[in-house]
């Protein structure tokens, strides 16, 4: 046997928001975790935006929360402005996003991570992924010849695999920051057999303080009442750092003149890179030639942390050379006079095929073996958190001898990403959004706590004192429903005349319940404090009766829609089958079943190339053999 | 890894009765093997010697007892109809024989058959891509269309004509739903419509009105599947029977110079002009003191308000009397036809003065004449194609499913429509969105229905 430094339960490489989250909820569920990363000081590193959530993803790190992460927390303790994106667009696709310091968003990662019992987190670089003979997994390799065993090794290495920084013409290995990329290990993964794909992205310009003229600028402040994300709020988060304010302006004709007059210095345009980027989050030189016909463009300006000069443009990401991106930056209003303090820039780098994952974020190849965040595929900080505190709970159970935690889709925005990832594969960038969602009225932010604190509990992730609020906060809800629905108000009530002249609601004509009474849009909870017999609630249980009552039908509607998605889900297919024998499948779909062979009908039907008329032949297949069996056992 | 389907099923496939002929049919791996061991060929050929695709002569046993006379035909897959190897025995025997077959091809101890399921045959030929859902579902409406255009319709939809037109409403639909998840998705980067819900309920109008078409279309088609009724009605003796006499070219009703002859409605079908009619004699309608005869008129007025097309019957002895004014004012001039009748009993010189019943569609004949047939063929095929609707080949068919999911679509549009003018959030309206989305893909086959699959094999019967 081979010199092993020493070993470990689980070893998470990379430091990113995937790896932090990992490497927590393996430590928190009793795993003797060793981390590795590049560097100790880019811990929790935002590389690009320095703000957390918006619509879907705010959802998303929410669910974190309720499942006993990190990042809602860490966002909350070190926000300079919290926002609600989408009000008035629907309870489903409002978006808390909270611009962070990302400095101290930084520190207090790395305080949470080293004050971690049981979790070490150590300088180096991994190099290679050892496996014995039998392609078992061994443990890792680092730069420095040092060999480490690991039950289990969750690879989050971000956006560092291989990576090259490309700003005009020029294509040099680096990674976000100056640093150096990461070598070695991409090599090491393509030997044992796993197909490496190639991913791009990008990142604006950082403009210094003193050059932005803020008055030709839209002030773009925080919410008055700045909501968390975190479903508990304690005295580090109640609001510690002062409010700084984003801005708004906009790009002009000028602008995109200077720009199209430059493509041909970009490596992306000369047609010499191809690198899939993401579609969702194109770069200023992508925008002004694929919406040719807008003349202007939104541009945010953000505030990168309370002791920093650096602001952030968001929207006007490019990798065009430096003297270029300086130019056409100095023709918007208020960047006249610009200094740029770090150019923009587009990273290349690579990343696996999610589809070799299971759903618990293994290789179905390699036992032991998880990946989680932007080595799968997907872009953001939040989408990998996600996958890494998936990957720390499963790689736990793994170990602990117990079924794989797996979130479907009609439970969690993260069920919803995950199915993807493994399901239906991605071909660029993945970012998550509220339409990739289809029950998204029913995993709406508000009510992420509802839907999965008893989970995180069940798992060892949400402390007791925090599951008996949850189970509080549900029987307070419900008794306030009762209530609601059982006062009946008479049409002669001066009180409900004075409300509905108030806000300009009809006059009922006949009796009308409170709980009736609130499915009206023009009217809160708060309004019907007035009626004798109302209680106030905290207000989140308020606002929970206020969406549950408002939208009932709409609640309703979808949640038929999932007793319908389960129909399939609830269909299993056999485990080991050649689906090549099953000629009614078109010659797609039986390779890709053969190759991912999904557990139910319903994550059959979400692979890419399998149709439905591929579902119908299978259902059909699986209806006749049931109709046997019974036939069988009849007899 | 093993394959999906392993095993040989046998059914009798003929109707049972007591018919000249009987076949069984096997399907499977096993199906040679098993027809090896109860047919023998009169030429004594072994049974692997027969052609891959032949038809063979020779005897049936059940061991070593002769029981019939048979003709094998043997097929190999995937060239057959289940895409699996395939034997069909035909004999002589009625179901004793066959039976005493069934019996003995199952109860091989070594080969395993079972039994088919019904549909089952054609389940196989579904699983190995011989036949798919649109087709398997085509091919009952095929079997079950009662005309021509009704079948050439079916056929059409076998083509993809109807997907067509669901898909450019889809496609419609989709661009609406794309400009509120950007929308919703992008908050940011301003790219949603600007003038954002007066936009989309622009758009959503556009695309329930034709939605609405579409189902008017279908009411044509059903029109082509279920015959265009028409209802034979006027006071008694009028000549009602008599035309519909005339209009099938035999006696069908019973025609007598008593009024009040026919009592009750009498429903007949026919093909005129390629038009399939439903047509209903009725019971005059007057006044009367007899229960089953009262009985006997208020269907008639009810069939009346239902029909597509009223033959109001005048008899022109008489002319358009006060009672006759009151019926017509019931009902509904654009599908009414008055027909005058008995003219062969007015003189020459009277004809011209018959008062037309303005802005009602009139046409003057006799029954009792063979010519009348044709004017009132002219005068059907002209209601028809001067419809509201009709469009020279606009028309598509849908089954009672497809209507339904179209109607469902329908209603999710307007639900959606109502969320945006009543100013809600448009989350709520996308909802209501994607569920018509839906609803138009259990159309084209693109939603997925569990139950659906279930149900179209359940409708064939055994030996399908
Ligand atoms: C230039 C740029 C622009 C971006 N733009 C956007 C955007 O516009 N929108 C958006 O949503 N997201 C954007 N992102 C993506 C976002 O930063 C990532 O999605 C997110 O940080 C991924 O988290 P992660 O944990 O997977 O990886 P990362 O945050 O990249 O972290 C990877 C970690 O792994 C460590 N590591 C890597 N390899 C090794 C190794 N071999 N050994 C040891 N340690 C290793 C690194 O040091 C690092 O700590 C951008 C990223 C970059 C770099
Ligand atoms: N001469 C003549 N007699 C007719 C004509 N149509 C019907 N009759 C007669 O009118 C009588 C009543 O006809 P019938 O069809 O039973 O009328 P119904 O009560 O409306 O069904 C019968 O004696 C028919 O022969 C016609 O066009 N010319
Ligand atoms: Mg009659």
């Amino acid at each position: 046997m081979e010199f092993f430094a020493s070993e470990y339960d689980c070893i998470v490489v990379g430091a990113g928001h995937a790896g932090c989250e990992a490497a927590l909820a393996a430590a928190r569920l009793g795993l003797n975790t060793l981390m590795l990363t590049i560097s100790r000081d880019l811990i929790a590193l935002m590389p690009c935006n320095p703000s957390i959530g918006g619509p879907a993803k705010g959802t998303i790190v929410r669910e974190i929360d309720a499942l006993g992460g990190e990042m809602a927390i860490n966002a909350d303790a070190t926000a300079l402005q919290a926002k609600v994106l989408n009000t008035g667009k629907g309870p489903a696709v409002y978006g808390l996003r909270v611009q962070s310091d990302r400095y101290a968003y930084q520190r207090r990662m790395i305080r949470i991570l080293d004050s971690q019992p049981g979790l070490l987190v150590r300088q180096n670089m991994v190099v290679a992924l050892l496996l014995d003979e039998e392609r078992r997994l061994l443990g890792v390799e680092t730069e420095t010849g040092l060999r480490y065993k690991g039950k289990t090794v969750i690879l989050c290495t971000g956006t560092y695999l291989n990576s090259r920084i490309i700003r005009g013409l020029s294509n040099v290995p680096g990674s976000p920051v100056g640093q150096i990329a990461a070598w070695g290990l991409s090599e090491s993964l393509a030997g044992h057999g796993f197909a490496i794909r190639r991913f791009k992205t990008g990142t604006p310009p950082r403009i210094h303080k003193r050059s932005i003229d803020f008055s030709k600028m839209a002030l773009q402040p925080g919410d008055a009442q700045p909501q968390h994300f975190s479903f508990v709020v304690t005295e580090e988060t109640r609001r510690l750092l002062p409010d700084l304010p984003c801005y708004l302006t906009y790009s002009n004709q000028r602008t995109h003149e200077v720009i199209k007059e430059n493509l041909d210095q970009s490596l992306f345009y000369t047609g010499e890179l191809e690198g899939n980027g993401p579609r969702y989050c194109p770069s200023i030189e992508n925008k002004v030639v694929r919406f040719h016909d807008k003349d202007r463009h939104q541009l945010f300006v953000e505030p990168e942390g309370l002791d920093s000069q650096e602001y952030y443009f968001q929207g006007f990401s490019s990798a065009l050379p430096e003297d270029v991106q300086e130019r056409f930056l100095q023709t918007v209003a208020g960047m006249e006079k610009a200094e740029v303090l770090r150019c923009g820039y587009a990273i290349e780098y690579d990343a696996i095929d999610s589809q070799i994952l299971t759903h618990s974020l293994e290789s179905k190849d390699i036992a032991g073996l998880f990946f989680a965040g932007q080595i799968n595929g997907t872009s953001g900080y939040e989408e990998a958190a996600a996958q890494g505190l998936m990957a720390g709970i499963n790689a736990a159970l793994k170990i602990q001898g117990k079924e794989p935690f797996v979130l479907t889709r009609a439970q969690a925005y993260i069920g919803v990403l995950i199915d993807d990832l493994v399901m239906k594969g991605i071909t660029e960038p993945y970012r998550m959004l509220t339409s990739a969602a289809e029950y998204r009225l029913l995993l709406r932010q508000d009510n992420a706590d509802l839907r999965l604190t008893a989970l995180g509990y069940e798992l060892g992730l949400i402390r007791e004192e925090r599951y008996q609020a949850l189970l509080e906060k549900q029987h307070l809800i419900e008794e306030g429903k009762k209530l609601l629905a059982s006062l009946i108000l008479s049409p002669k009530d001066p009180l409900l005349a004075a409300l509905m002249e108030e806000r300009g609601s009809a006059m009922p004509l006949h009796g009308i319940t409170l709980l009736e009474l609130l499915r009206r849009p023009e009217l809160s909870y708060e309004d019907l404090k007035r009626f004798s017999g109302v209680p106030a609630y905290p207000p989140e249980v308020e606002e929970q009766i206020e969406i549950q009552v408002r939208y009932q039908g709409y609640i309703e509607k979808q949640e038929a829609q999932v007793r319908q998605f389960n129909q399939l889900e609830k269909k299993l297919l056999p485990r080991d089958v050649d689906y090549e024998s099953l000629k009614g499948l078109s010659l797609e779909a039986r390779e890709k079943l053969n190759r991912l062979q999904p557990y139910s009908l319903g994550q059959a039907s979400r692979i890419t190339g399998v149709t439905p008329a591929d579902i119908n032949v299978l259902l059909l297949f699986l209806e006749q053999r049931r109709a046997r069996k019974e036939g069988q056992d009849g007899l | 890894m093993t394959d999906f389907i392993n095993d040989t099923i046998a059914a009798i496939i003929t109707a049972p009765g007591i018919g000249a002929m009987g076949a069984l049919r096997l399907s499977g791996p096993a199906a040679f093997a098993a027809a090896a061991r109860v047919f023998r060929s009169k030429s004594g050929r072994d049974f692997e010697e027969l052609g891959d695709y032949s038809l063979n002569y020779g005897g049936i046993y059940a061991g070593d007892s002769f029981l019939d006379q048979a003709l094998l035909l043997k097929m190999k897959g995937p060239h057959s109809f289940t895409g699996e190897d395939v034997a069909e025995l035909q004999c002589h025997g009625g179901p004793v024989v066959l039976g005493q077959l069934i019996e003995t091809l199952t109860a091989l101890p070594d080969l395993e058959i079972r039994p088919a399921q019904p549909g089952e045959f054609s389940q196989r030929a579904f699983l190995n891509g011989k036949m798919d859902l649109s087709q398997a579902e085509a091919v009952m409406e095929l079997v079950s269309a009662s005309n021509q255009k009704a079948a050439g319709l079916a056929a059409e939809q076998i083509e993809g004509a109807l997907s067509c037109r669901i898909g450019q409403l889809k496609s419609r639909l989709l661009n609406l739903l794309a400009s509120i998840e950007v929308d919703v998705d992008f908050p940011d980067e301003g790219l949603g419509d600007a003038a954002g819900a007066k936009s989309w309920i622009h758009q959503l109008k556009q695309i329930l009105s034709d939605a609405a078409e579409l189902l008017s279309a279908a009411n044509l088609g059903k029109i082509y599947r279920e015959g265009l009724r028409i209802v034979f009605y006027g006071r008694p003796n009028a000549g009602k029977s008599s035309l519909l006499n005339a209009v099938l070219q035999e006696p069908r009703a019973i025609v007598t110079p008593e009024p009040g002859t026919t009592r009750d409605t009498l429903e007949e079908r026919i093909l005129l002009k390629g038009i399939p009619l439903v047509l209903t004699d009725t019971a005059g309608i007057r006044e009367t003191g007899s229960q089953a005869e009262q009985a006997g008129v208020d269907r008639a007025r009810q069939m009346a308000l239902k029909a597509d097309l009223v033959l109001y019957i005048v008899d022109m002895q008489e002319g358009i009397t006060a009672e006759d004014g009151a019926l017509l004012q019931e009902l509904d001039k654009a599908r009414t036809l008055i027909v005058f009748n008995k003219m062969d009993l007015i003189e020459e010189d009277r004809v011209e003065a018959i008062p037309e019943a303005a802005d009602w569609q009139c046409c003057r004949l006799s029954a009792l004449d063979s010519q009348s047939l044709e004017i009132l063929a002219k005068h059907i095929k002209g209601f028809f194609e001067g419809g509201k609707n009709y469009r020279q080949n606009q028309e598509i068919l849908l089954n009672r499913r497809q209507e339904e999911a179209l109607l469902k679509a329908k209603a999710s549009l307007e639900a959606a429509l109502a969320v945006l003018e009543k100013g809600w959030p448009e989350d709520m309206a996308a909802i209501d969105l994607k569920q018509a989305w839906s609803a138009l893909g259990e159309l084209t086959g693109e939603t997925v229905q569990p139950a659906l699959v279930e149900e179209i094999f359940s409708r064939f019967c055994l030996g399908k």
